[in-house]
């Protein structure tokens, strides 16, 4: 695998509207929702917060790196993805007159944010969602890393689980979080905040990160699928080098060597 | 240009059969899997439903134990020992274990769902992370065979299991893996019956793609794979080329000059090195929508032309969503296997401004390159190239090749 370099970070949580905020402790407890400027209010009829959190992780990241939203390729990774959409259909059928909601049902697909994204900027460039459970992220920087390799260009990642709607609450609980990293083949040096080199499965990395620029996540945040990446955004903040596990706490993780750049992202 | 990437074993179960061997056979002899729901539904419809009863997962991962799970290892079977040999040669580390799924494991959530809103309880039985999660069945997968490389699931709806063929030989090439098990599994599931029905594109009868009196699809279910390996030498069939592209028009409905379908059939002839007269078969997405198939047949002719043969496979299977992709691929590889190309099932008067050559009846013929096309939800497109790389096979050339007998 040949290095990529990262240009942009985000990171979206309720009371925090940015990863700058977070960084900065600033706690806004009117952040509930996200705007999500990638995709148009009239293409959000029917679409969930989740939706909206993969795609305003995606456009905060992609704003951060100075990338064109027309062109970047983006990589959405979810582990339970439209999970309160699909609840919603559920309820129609079983307690409900059965007749399911069009706009609900095309926006209740895992790619659904994918989808939203590219018709709302106009991208045609490659797109995909996918799948990992808790290795959601590391199979998400993986399946970018590769798309790298073949074309080059610039890639967003975007990684996101919202809260569980009931009754599947009861069984695990999180708090809803989504992180957004840029990648890219090669980019202007000031803009490149650290190169990634040596993606190799490594069992002696696998710490899982329990505060982020001195901010406890609290138990809810690091059981989110997106709480994988914190490490790397951690160690990417605060300018560190060497070995950063993309699966924290996962047998055989795959692992990459960060080499600081000269642009502190916060 | 990409180097071919080897198939070495694939397999297939669906509504026409238990076994690959069964689905074969009955794509062969033109027998429709199709028949009527077999739990209520307050729909009319046909279904492509797995006959029979599925067999429980084995017991080290009986928490995995769902309906789309039993798919997938039913399809797992008939490529075991193909795997199992992957393993050895390659190393457990180094075979990927790639899916593509639509509706994850919505069948159990259903289920569990039922309950609930019946006795207030989910059942004691339920999990989210086995029952539910996408991944959950090649999680299941790998315990089962011993693989530890990266396993993942590409979700994009019905585009899914065309586009981790994509994923692995871009991860091959990087040098990640050197093996990888592709393909895709769905179930059947109310949702996506009654979400279909709610978009007022669900046929009540068997559907007829291409035809002039298509109304809509028909659901299926079912899992196909495929083992993809860096080297081999007795492959007599490859993955040539992988082409994918992005719509950015609507979420439910193809933009309607069928660009983004063009883009993938081009970038996919592109990757193989091959040119529109090199292509002896288009095993179409051909849903038997009204939208999808005029997009997608005036996308064939602007990237193929109008000679070659299309066929749809959908009245045989039904659309089996995340599935559909690989289990075109499947029928791709046996195409070039055998020369035999199906019947379009269904397709029996030709919409007049469909201008594409849609076969009629099946054929008995040299067949070495096939594309394969999967359309999706958010509208994303995948088109795959299959057969006999061009440098095999050179002098044969388009109007010459034997007839096999």
């Amino acid at each position: 695998m040949k290095p990529v370099v990262v240009t942009g970070l985000a990171l979206w949580t309720p009371g925090f509207a940015s990863i700058g905020a977070w960084a900065r402790g600033e706690r806004d407890e009117s952040v509930t929702d996200c705007e999500c400027a990638w995709i148009p209010p009239r293409l959000l009829r029917g679409a969930s917060r989740f939706t909206r959190m993969l795609g305003e992780a995606a456009e905060q990241a992609t704003r951060d790196a100075g990338a064109d939203p027309r062109t970047i390729a983006t990589v959405y990774g979810s582990d339970y993805g439209e999970i309160e959409t699909m609840v919603v259909l559920l309820d129609t059928i079983f307690r409900g007159d059965g007749q399911l909601s069009p706009m609900r049902f095309k926006n209740s697909v895992h790619n659904a944010a994918s989808g939203l994204s590219s018709i709302g900027q106009g991208n045609q460039s490659f797109s995909t969602a996918l799948a990992a459970g808790r290795r959601t992220f590391e199979a998400s920087m993986l399946e970018a890393m590769a798309l790298l390799d073949e074309r080059g260009g610039a890639v967003v990642v975007s990684i996101a689980d919202d809260v569980l709607p009931e009754p599947l609450a009861s069984l695990e609980g999180w708090e809803a979080l989504a992180v957004g990293i840029v990648l890219q083949r090669e980019a202007e040096p000031s803009r490149v905040i650290a190169t990634l080199t040596e993606l190799a499965v490594d069992a002696t990395v696998s710490a899982r990160a329990t505060h982020f620029r001195g901010h406890a996540l609290g138990d809810r945040r690091v059981g989110t699928t997106a709480a994988a990446a914190i490490p790397l955004f951690e160690a990417l903040a605060e300018g560190r080098g060497g070995r950063i596990s993309l699966a924290p706490g996962e047998a055989s993780a795959l692992c990459v060597t960060l080499t600081p750049g000269a642009r502190r992202p916060l | 240009m990409v180097a071919a990437v080897p198939i070495t074993a694939f397999s297939a179960v669906n509504a026409m059969g238990r076994t690959t061997a069964e689905v074969l056979a009955a794509l062969d002899a033109g027998r429709s899997g199709l028949a009527p729901p077999r739990f209520a539904l307050p729909i009319e419809t046909v279904v492509g439903a797995i006959p029979g009863e599925l067999d429980p997962l084995p017991a080290s991962v009986a928490s995995y134990d769902t309906r789309i799970a039993r798919i997938g290892f039913m399809a797992l079977a008939d490529v075991r020992d193909a795997v199992d040999r992957a393993l050895v040669r390659w190393g457990k580390g180094r075979v990927a274990i790639l899916l593509g799924t639509s509706t994850g494991g919505l069948d159990a959530t259903e289920e569990a769902y039922r309950s609930w809103a019946e006795t207030g309880s989910l059942p004691p039985s339920y999990r989210l992370d086995t029952r539910h999660d996408f991944n959950a069945l090649g999680t299941a997968i790998g315990k089962v065979i011993g693989s530890s490389g990266p396993t993942y699931v590409i979700s994009t709806a019905c585009s899914s299991s065309g586009k981790v063929h994509a994923s692995a030989m871009r991860l091959m090439r990087s040098g990640v893996i050197d093996a990888a098990l592709v393909g895709g599994v769905d179930s059947l599931c109310r949702m996506t019956l009654q979400g279909f029905r709610g978009l007022g594109i669900l046929d009540g009868a068997r559907c007829r793609p291409f035809d002039r009196t298509r109304t809509g699809i028909n659901i299926g279910e079912g899992s196909a794979l495929m083992l993809l390996e860096r080297e081999a030498r007795d492959a007599d069939v490859f993955v040539l080329g992988v082409g994918e592209s992005s719509d950015a028009y609507n979420m439910s409905s193809p933009e309607p000059s069928g660009r983004g379908a063009r883009e993938a059939m081009e970038r996919a002839m592109d990757a193989a090195g091959l040119s529109r007269t090199d292509v002896d078969l288009l095993i179409a997405h051909g849903t038997a929508t009204p939208q999808n198939d005029t997009a997608e047949s005036a996308a064939i002719e602007a990237a193929l032309g109008s000679a070659v043969p299309v066929v749809s496979t959908k009245a045989f299977t039904g659309h089996q969503l995340g599935a559909a992709g690989a289990t075109s691929a499947v029928f791709a590889a046996h195409a070039v296997r055998t020369g035999r190309a199906p019947a379009s099932l269904g397709s029996s008067e030709i919409d007049p401004t469909i201008h594409v050559n849609v076969a009629h009846g099946a054929t008995l013929r040299r067949i070495d390159r096939v594309l394969a096309n999967a359309f999706a939800f958010g509208g994303s497109n995948v088109c795959l190239a299959i057969g006999r790389p061009m440098d095999r096979h050179a002098s044969a050339g388009h109007s010459g090749r034997a007839v096999r007998t």
